[in-house]
């Protein structure tokens, strides 16, 4: 240590030419590192101030999609024709500016058109800068048991269910971002129903009537008793083994998407309830866009390449084995939306079975549940 | 004065460490600070993704009670983007201390808890059911803190 002993931090020598460059060299190096990484650090946080805002902005605009479904599912639905394999752009117009002097993302009344995704006169300014949002739809495909299934499958299709996804593109200098695609679920969760718990008014036949509210009165019927209010059952003994009653169409104001059918009433030992449905855009069941073509029946049917909008059961066919059952009152059948999905009328096709010792099944409510 | 070349430039030198460790600790603070907050905007699109995936969650949950308002239900468990999320249910019950402990007639909840990396987020909706008709309507959706 006799050399430490001789350091004198008081001695104004200077330091020879090669002490000078060993220092400014070893302070170089640590200015240059510092200043590399900080300004890594910088640019990193400037692009982060861009993912940021067009995260926000993500979350709002998909906010705004899922408050549309809730309102008008089918403009959302649209999407998922030409948008779900690709992500497809949306022009805005936001009618709202905020006090910021930016788009208003929270007001409801926007209107969509689908563009491509990358054109550049449909961005979205927010602090002076471009951002391109795009957007993806899917259909959503449920396993026996509800489960959505990870893979769509067209077999399985849900109609009340769509996958809605987005990321949003910037230009950052010369360098083109985006940020991960947020994805989230949206379900037709709005429902009402249609009950009828009374057939006193008797069949309308020939008339083909439309009804908003729940009527007293229904289409056509065969061998059902309907005199007493609040219930129907088959006549007495002698008039069949089966009973018919074919509803009125219900209107149900807007195109909806049908979930289930559900009676409430007795089942007697042996005796049985069946249900088959019919659904259609117009009210005398036709099935093209004018109304012209096609009727409410039981044969011809649309679903296997007819003009006639039929009762049917969960296979899609108007066969007296393809019924919707369920083992007593109160239980809801899930009817298949493929067949009654988007559509704005509907009738049911009713079936009474006798049972054991001539029991006939008492229904006193015929309740469709729909999702709007 | 004659120099002595072991002593010589001792001090510039210290000074240079010095002032060098000075910067590299200030760009370290400063990095510190950039990657927080570049922690803190990747928390916000985890965030984000685990808020989506609860609401899908519930949006499934409360469809699933629409179609069949007699149950049994059983929890339901599915991915959606970058979230894996649960569902579960309480029928004519709610939970208050414990899950599904208080019971009301008429009254499920469903209940969908999401997860994606670190982050978990849990949101419980209460639904009104019509007995006999089946109509569901949503009473509450709300976010809880766990």
């Amino acid at each position: 240590m006799p050399r430490m002993a001789k350091l004198n931090f008081s001695d104004q020598n200077g330091q020879s030419l090669i002490e000078m460059l060993l220092g400014l060299t070893v302070g170089a190096i640590m200015i240059i590192v510092a200043v590399g990484a900080l300004s890594v650090s910088l640019r990193t946080n400037y692009r982060d101030n861009f993912a940021q805002d067009a995260s926000f902005m993500n979350e709002a605009l998909l906010e705004n999609v899922i408050s549309t479904a809730e309102g008008f599912w089918g403009q959302v639905a649209a999407f998922a024709t030409g948008c779900s394999s690709v992500f497809c752009g949306i022009l805005y117009h936001f009618p709202e500016i905020s006090k910021y002097g930016q788009p208003d993302f929270n007001y409801s009344e926007v209107v969509y058109y689908i563009v491509p995704c990358d054109i550049a006169n449909y961005s979205v300014k927010i602090n002076g800068n471009d951002y391109y949002p795009c957007f993806r739809v899917r259909r959503v495909s449920r396993a026996a048991n509800g489960v959505i299934e990870a893979v769509y499958n067209a077999a399985n299709d849900d109609p009340s269910t769509l996958e809605a996804s987005i990321k949003t593109r910037w230009v950052n200098g010369s360098i083109s971002q985006e940020t991960p695609t947020l994805t989230r679920v949206v379900t037709r969760k709005q429902n009402e129903v249609y009950l009828q718990s009374n057939w006193e008014g008797g069949p309308t036949t020939p008339a083909d009537s439309a009804y908003t509210t729940p009527v007293t009165t229904f289409y056509s019927l065969s061998a059902i008793s309907y005199g007493t209010i609040g219930e129907i059952k088959l006549q007495s003994p002698g008039s069949g083994e089966t009973g018919i009653l074919f509803s009125n169409a219900i209107f149900a104001q807007r195109q909806v998407t049908l979930n289930s059918v559900m009676w409430q009433g007795s089942l007697p030992s042996g005796s049985g309830v069946e249900f088959q449905i019919a659904s259609s855009n117009c009210a005398n069941g036709a099935t093209d866009a004018q109304c012209l073509v096609g009727s409410w029946g039981s044969s011809n049917c649309f679903t296997t390449g007819g003009t006639n909008s039929c009762y049917i059961g969960p296979a899609g066919t108007s066969d007296n084995a393809d019924t919707y059952t369920a083992t007593g009152p109160n239980i809801q059948m899930r009817t298949n939306g493929a067949h009654h999905g988007d559509k704005l009328y509907f009738r049911y096709k009713i079936m009474l079975k006798r049972g054991n010792g001539n029991n006939t099944p008492n229904v006193a409510d015929v309740i469709l549940n729909w999702s709007i | 004065m004659a120099q002595n070349p072991l002593t010589s430039g001792v001090a510039s030198l210290l000074v240079t460490l010095l002032l060098g460790g000075i910067i590299v600790e200030m760009s370290l603070i400063g990095m510190l600070l950039i990657t927080k907050t570049q922690s803190a905007n990747s928390g916000i699109r985890q965030s984000q993704d685990t808020l989506a995936g609860a609401q899908s969650g519930l949006d499934d949950g409360i469809l699933s009670i629409i179609r069949n308002k007699n149950g049994p239900y059983s929890d339901k468990n599915f991915s959606i983007g970058v979230a894996a999320v649960e569902v579960s249910f309480c029928k004519n019950a709610y939970s208050k201390n414990s899950d599904c402990d208080t019971a009301v007639a008429g009254v499920y909840e469903v209940t969908s808890i999401a997860s994606a990396s670190l982050k978990r987020r849990k949101m419980v909706a209460q639904l009104r059911v019509n007995a006999t008709t089946g109509l569901v309507v949503v009473e509450s959706i709300k976010e809880v803190v766990f």
